[in-house]
């Protein structure tokens, strides 16, 4: 008897009838009112013993309700996890397949929260790394938006702030080490003596830099990184205190930092900025011009960060007002503060929101298909669930015990997805590290386990309260057996609603992973205007004023080689990060300029036989040569597209150019385009110097070969070496290995999407096969009579294959809304073609009308080999 | 249909459940008298909230321990709400079981000296 809202009644016994709720359903159907009568008889009692007696009255009451409640509880759950387990036993094989189907889902999902919790939700892994500032030197005009600090600057910086509490610097180098088992080439992180202070870096080992190692004749130290320890010194911790040979001077190791990620870059040992020859340089110390640094900050106590913003503008004006040569009005200038946090996941955040999505539509999809499943089944146990409904359980009772095996179904899907999820750890971090350094934060944390638990029990109630909800619409549980009619018209009706679902889903990301496929094709295909296979790169930088005879020398001596065919110098090789060449404000002769229309080439400085080496063309006038040097009067070469762009009648050779110098600088030659920045990036307009009228100290160099590169990069660095025993020499690495790294995050992107969506395919297919099969099998004496009245057993399947034709476009047509609408976020993953790409949609429309013509075809087929006269007579 | 299940199998009964039982064993009673004849026999000792009672009712129900009396009283007394539940034979069985049980247990003490002279 259940206890209703009675206005009447006092507020124990409204109280009273709340914490009745607690109780099950069948419990408070049949006890609530009688324990209500009773209640209110002990409370009567109660109240005439006292106040004490009263309150003690009450707290036994509610304790003994929910120790009942809980008690009641735990008996139908374990009742029912023992049906549950009875029923998986029963049908193994539909109990491993909503398994593997729900575990490969929620596996996906949760990896996609591993990922987005260590990058975008988890603060930074050094105690100081939440509240670091990121200063970046801007010049907005030319499009430079991030431009290496010089000396000067940061101590302009440092001393005429109020509002920023440390300023530090870093960058990077690449050195030989000596004294250890052998020579090593280290890169290595050049850092103010407080740089570990400000990130809150504690050592493994020995100590972090002291203000006292970075003061001029300071003896020189480094500390190792954790990984160059274990990798160079087995973990050693005795290194500590040893000394080693590097730039000709002595160098002690005063620590070693424990295994944390590095930033802002993975580098093998650290020193202090005075230890650095190149940064100790006269040049570097008093040429304002001389980029090189990268600067962090952190707010002094209580500043926001729009305050230091304000603050460093005021530094900046003060700057382009004192150096008006040095930062030029056309050019721009100003310094952007920006968190490091979000600096460090800018690059992955939308690639990873594009993979959340499909985890996430990839769970849907599951989710439907399971409840499908388990609406099917549920019809199959008509019988059962009417004789226990007879048996006195009710409907409530019945959803419960379905939502529970649908939890317990889901929950086995979710260990699955765990295992899944813990042992692609070493595939995300290798994918995640293509676009970030927190990479190595990945973890399988308890925050991530809680998250695979919880999905699992949220889509236990979603796959069991389906079912349980399309058995409640029906009139099973009241009229017995009868009107079976009505209720296979409507569980077929919600289970063909979801199958249109998962079609929908399916070409949503069937579509994202075309798209991501298309634009991975296209730029493997894409024209990069150089021949990458046969080239060693590497990048040299030059200590001292002797750059020019240096590079001169190298390129002679690399050129004689054997296997060389040609070498070049460039200020900066194409896909490559490295090298600082901008935009900058030309005036033309004789060019078509549109009204308003600034022309702004990118200046890049190369030597002769470059283009040969890279595999551009010439395609009017000349390549550079030995006599255009600094004695000569300036040429330049400019790309196909600025001649294009400003001389389109074909006629730029011969024309001339200025830059802010004012300079008339004619144009010998035109070359073809080469992408520079990115395979997915146009050309822009491009005007190439002569190193040997412009040399400069730090330049990339390229050999085509036909040897192997190993060799010749051996040979290279021997060569550069004993040229300038100081010369460094970084980045070596062939220019198939740039281009596949630059490939390789896209790559493996479109990889994952690529794997969401044949997933997708194959859980729709088995939803369309099982919902055509159940239908055969409900269907059996109308298409008896169909096939006894002379239908062919074709025109049946055709009938049938009607039905599944029009849920495929009735899925298509909401998929396609969808994936129409959201095409556009996804440009993160989409170059080369357009979004809402008619190709990709075509494809991913005819694949998905040939997978669910194939899938329905297995159980269609039966129809062809059924008896019409035995079919009548068993109906 | 589950194996049929011995007298034995039912103990130890539980002291609250004995009460609920021994409180029946004079005949019918509805849920307040219950909880009110144990209180009062066991001197306050044993007191059942109404959730622990009607949690003891249903298991008793469940075992058929007890069941549901339709014998109501005169209409002018009755409560409907309330419901009188009584001992069947498997339930006066079971408290008989329960009582010699506890009788062979305080026998056991008694020849053990566990009991102080003014128990004996």
């Amino acid at each position: 008897m259940a206890v209703r809202a009675d206005r009447t009644a006092s507020w124990s016994q409204r109280i009273f009838n709340a914490f009745l709720r607690l109780l099950p359903s069948e419990f408070r159907e049949h006890f609530a009112g009688e324990m209500s009568s009773v209640f209110r008889d002990q409370e009567e009692d109660a109240r005439g013993g006292g106040r004490v007696a009263y309150a003690r009255f009450c707290w036994d009451t509610g304790k003994g309700l929910i120790a009942t409640a809980l008690r009641e509880h735990q008996e139908i759950l374990f009742q029912d996890v023992e049906y549950g387990f009875r029923l998986m036993r029963k049908e193994l094989s539909f109990t491993v397949v909503v398994i593997a189907i729900l575990g490969m889902a929620i596996g996906a999902a949760t990896a996609a929260f591993m990922v987005a919790n260590a990058i975008l939700i988890q603060p930074l892994p050094f105690a100081g790394g939440d509240h670091l500032i990121h200063l970046r030197q801007r010049r907005p005009a030319i499009g430079v938006e991030n431009m290496p600090f010089s000396v000067k600057e940061i101590e302009d910086y440092r001393s005429q702030n109020h509002t920023l509490d440390s300023v530090v610097e870093f960058h990077e180098m690449t050195f030989s080490l000596l004294g250890g088992r052998e020579p090593q080439r280290v890169d290595t992180g050049v850092v103010s003596a407080n740089f570990f202070r400000v990130l809150g870096v504690t050592p493994l080992y020995g100590r972090t830099f002291m203000d006292e190692d970075d003061r001029p004749n300071a003896r020189p130290v480094l500390i190792l990184s954790y990984n160059f320890w274990q990798k160079a010194f087995a973990g050693d911790p005795n290194v500590v205190g040893g000394k080693y040979s590097m730039n000709d001077k002595e160098h002690v190791v005063v620590g070693i930092l424990p295994p944390i990620p590095q930033f802002p870059a993975e580098v093998d040992v650290y020193m202090p900025t005075v230890a650095c020859p190149t940064r100790s340089g006269e040049r570097a110390l008093h040429d304002r011009s001389w980029h090189m640094m990268n600067v962090y900050a952190t707010l002094k106590p209580n500043v926001t960060l729009a305050e230091a913003q304000a603050d460093v503008n005021q530094i900046a004006e003060r700057l382009r007002a004192t150096y008006p040569d040095e930062y030029p009005g056309a050019k721009g200038y100003d310094v952007r503060l920006e968190p490091v946090h979000e600096e460090l996941a800018h690059e992955i955040r939308p690639v990873l929101l594009v993979l959340a999505a499909a985890a996430g539509l990839l769970l849907l999809l599951a989710c439907a298909n399971v409840t499908g499943i388990l609406m099917s089944r549920v019809l199959a146990r008509t019988r059962e669930l009417t004789v226990r409904t007879i048996l006195g359980a009710s409907r409530k009772r019945i959803t419960r015990s379905l939502i529970t095996e649908g939890v317990m179904l889901a929950l086995l899907g979710g260990l699955v997805g765990w295992v899944l999820s813990y042992s692609s750890l070493g595939l995300l971090v290798r994918f995640t590290s293509k676009f970030t350094s927190l990479a190595s934060q990945l973890q399988f944390t308890p925050q991530v386990a809680a998250f695979c638990v919880l999905l699992s029990l949220g889509c236990g109630v979603v796959i069991g309260g389906g079912p349980a909800l399309g058995v409640r619409l029906t009139p099973l549980f009241t009229a017995g057996v009868g009107n079976t009619y009505l209720r296979q018209r409507i569980s077929s009706k919600t289970r063909s609603i979801l199958v249109a679902a998962q079609l929908a889903l399916s070409v949503i990301l069937l579509v994202g992973a075309g798209l991501s496929l298309r634009t991975l094709i296209h730029l493997q295909r894409v024209d990069a205007g150089f021949q990458p296979s046969g080239i060693l790169t590497a990048r040299l930088y030059v200590l001292n004023g002797k750059y020019r005879e240096f590079f001169d020398q190298l390129l002679t001596r690399t050129r004689n080689l054997p296997g060389v065919e040609s070498a070049g110098l460039a200020s900066t090789i194409p896909l490559n990060a490295g090298g600082f060449d901008g935009p900058e404000p030309a005036t033309l002769r004789g060019a078509k300029l549109g009204p308003n229309e600034k022309p702004n080439p990118v200046i890049r400085i190369v030597s002769p036989g470059y283009f040969q080496t890279l595999g551009a063309s010439i395609l009017q006038g000349r390549d550079f040569t030995e006599r255009d040097t600094d004695e000569s009067h300036p040429v330049a070469i400019i790309n196909q597209h600025m001649a294009n762009h400003y001389w389109p009648d074909g006629n730029a050779l011969g024309k001339q150019f200025a830059l802010s110098d004012g300079k008339w600088i004619p144009i010998i030659g035109v070359v073809s385009d080469v992408r520079q920045t990115g395979l997915d990036r146009e050309p822009v307009d491009e005007a190439y110097g002569s190193f040997g009228e412009s040399p400069r100290a730090v330049m990339s160099i390229a050999l085509r070969t036909s040897r192997p590169l190993q060799e010749l990069s051996q040979q290279l660095a021997w060569i550069a070496h004993d040229i300038d025993s100081n010369a460094v020499v970084a980045d070596m690495q062939p220019m198939m290995q740039v281009r596949d790294n630059w490939l390789a995050s896209r790559r493996t992107t479109a990889m994952f999407l690529t794997v969401f969506a044949v997933l997708a395919l194959c859980i729709t297919a088995s939803g369309i096969s099982g919902l055509m099969a159940l239908a055969v099998g409900e269907r059996k004496h109308e298409i008896g009579v169909r096939l006894a009245l002379g239908a062919t057993p074709s025109l049946v399947i055709r009938s049938m294959m009607n039905q599944v034709l029009m849920l495929t476009f009735l899925g298509l047509a909401a998929g396609f809304a969808v994936a129409w609408e959201v095409a556009n976020s996804m440009s993160a993953v989409v170059s080369g073609i357009a979004p809402r790409d008619a190709v990709t949609f075509g494809i991913s429309s005819g694949l998905l009308i040939a997978v669910a013509i194939a899938s329905s075809l297995v159980p269609l087929r039966k129809i062809a080999k059924l008896d019409p006269v035995v079919l009548l007579a068993t109906e | 249909m589950g194996k049929k299940r011995t007298i034995e199998s039912y103990l130890p009964l539980t002291p609250a459940l004995f009460h609920v039982l021994l409180a029946l064993a004079d005949g019918e009673k509805h849920g307040y008298v219950i909880s009110k004849e144990i209180a009062w026999r066991t001197n306050n000792e044993v007191k059942l909230s109404t959730g622990t009672l009607y949690g003891i009712i249903k298991r008793l129900l469940d075992e058929a321990l007890i069941e549901e009396s339709s014998d109501r009283p005169d209409f002018s007394l009755d409560d409907q709400r309330r419901r009188y539940y009584r001992l069947t034979k498997l339930g006066k069985a079971v408290a008989e079981a329960e009582a010699e049980r506890l009788e062979r247990v305080l026998a056991l003490a008694r020849a053990k000296h566990v009991l102080g002279p003014q128990n004996a």
